[in-house]
């Protein structure tokens, strides 16, 4: 096979033995994927949770015009109180969406970047959309959207006790 | 794909590691001219990767799909990598038990989280040269059950 995943067994050390009859290259890539069908509407698509920003996560490099996160808001006191992206080249629209596809909050720039404030929203799990300005014709230039730490992506966010 | 070119003799040669497949070569010049198209294939010594050495259980590279938390502060006590996207080669070792050269497999193991809808541990094996070979164990399956635990 050229390309497969596997879905190892939740909660387990397990082994994976990449073998052949030749000399090869390949990727090997480990990640955490949503199952879109487990959401109700037309959002039926194949997700990635946004990653955390304090993993350091690589800047996601956006080629397409919209692209779809699943977060949990609410569920991890690291997260902090807000989604805060670097600010990108190109202008994008980031938004929190409920799992039924209603906007929940927009973000708004600050002086570091784009930022969702999560204050004030239940917790629990949602969508974050990002989408390329309608406006402006779609360039094979990718938009590099990499995640900030809550604290640097300006004011509002204040240290829990 | 490397280009080395010499005006004296009239050559030029492109030379690369190139997957398996269908290639076309596209010659032009601006007058008519004759010329001679030569293609060779040659063995190519496949590089070592990162992860190496990682040709069985006990050296297997550790894998994570989650960041960990402690990763500013606490050193771990072995490496590991992920979650993203890395480069892996399957290369040919001198094998003194079979007397002559084999591919050596790679190892990983995968430190698997709780799985839900909304998180599902993957891993994705792609952009192969030709088709390989992975299976998937679990340690308690390390001596009857090779295989037979992870859906693929």
């Amino acid at each position: 096979m050229r390309s497969v995943n596997v879905v190892p067994p939740q909660k387990s050390t397990c082994y994976l033995e990449v073998s052949g009859s030749t000399v090869n290259r390949y990727t090997i890539t480990t990640r955490l994927k949503v199952d879109g069908r487990a959401l109700p509407g037309p959002l039926q698509v194949e997700f990635e949770p946004l990653p955390k920003w304090w993993g350091d996560p690589e800047p996601y490099r956006m080629v397409g015009q919209e692209k779809y996160f699943a977060v949990s808001v609410g569920e991890d006191r690291g997260d902090g109180r807000a989604i805060v992206f670097d600010r990108p080249e190109e202008p994008v629209r980031i938004e929190l969406l409920d799992l039924a596809g209603n906007v929940v909050s927009e973000a708004s720039p600050t002086a570091n970047g784009v930022r969702i404030d999560t204050t004030n929203v239940a917790p629990g799990r949602y969508l974050v959309r990002v989408s390329r300005d309608s406006g402006i014709e779609r360039t094979a230039r990718a938009v590099d959207l990499r995640l900030l730490p809550p604290r640097l992506g300006g004011s509002g966010e204040r240290p829990r006790r | 794909m490397t280009r080395i070119s010499s005006p004296a003799t009239g050559t030029m040669t492109l030379q690369g590691l190139l997957a398996a497949g269908t290639y076309r070569i596209q010659i032009g010049g601006t007058a008519d001219t004759a010329y001679r198209l030569n293609v060779a294939r040659q063995p190519a010594k496949m590089p070592l990767d990162a992860f190496e050495p990682n040709n069985s259980f006990e050296t297997a590279t550790r894998l994570i799909f989650l960041p960990r938390k402690g990763k500013f502060g606490v050193v771990p006590l072995r490496s590991e990598w992920g979650p993203g996207t890395f480069q892996a080669t399957l290369h040919s070792v001198l094998s003194y038990m079979v007397i002559g050269w084999v591919i050596n497999p790679d190892y990983y193991e995968l430190e698997v989280p709780e799985s839900s809808v909304f998180r599902i541990p993957t891993v994705t094996i792609a952009e192969t040269d030709v088709p390989l070979h992975v299976r998937c164990m679990t340690r308690h399956g390390r001596s009857s059950r090779r295989g037979a635990v992870c859906a693929a």
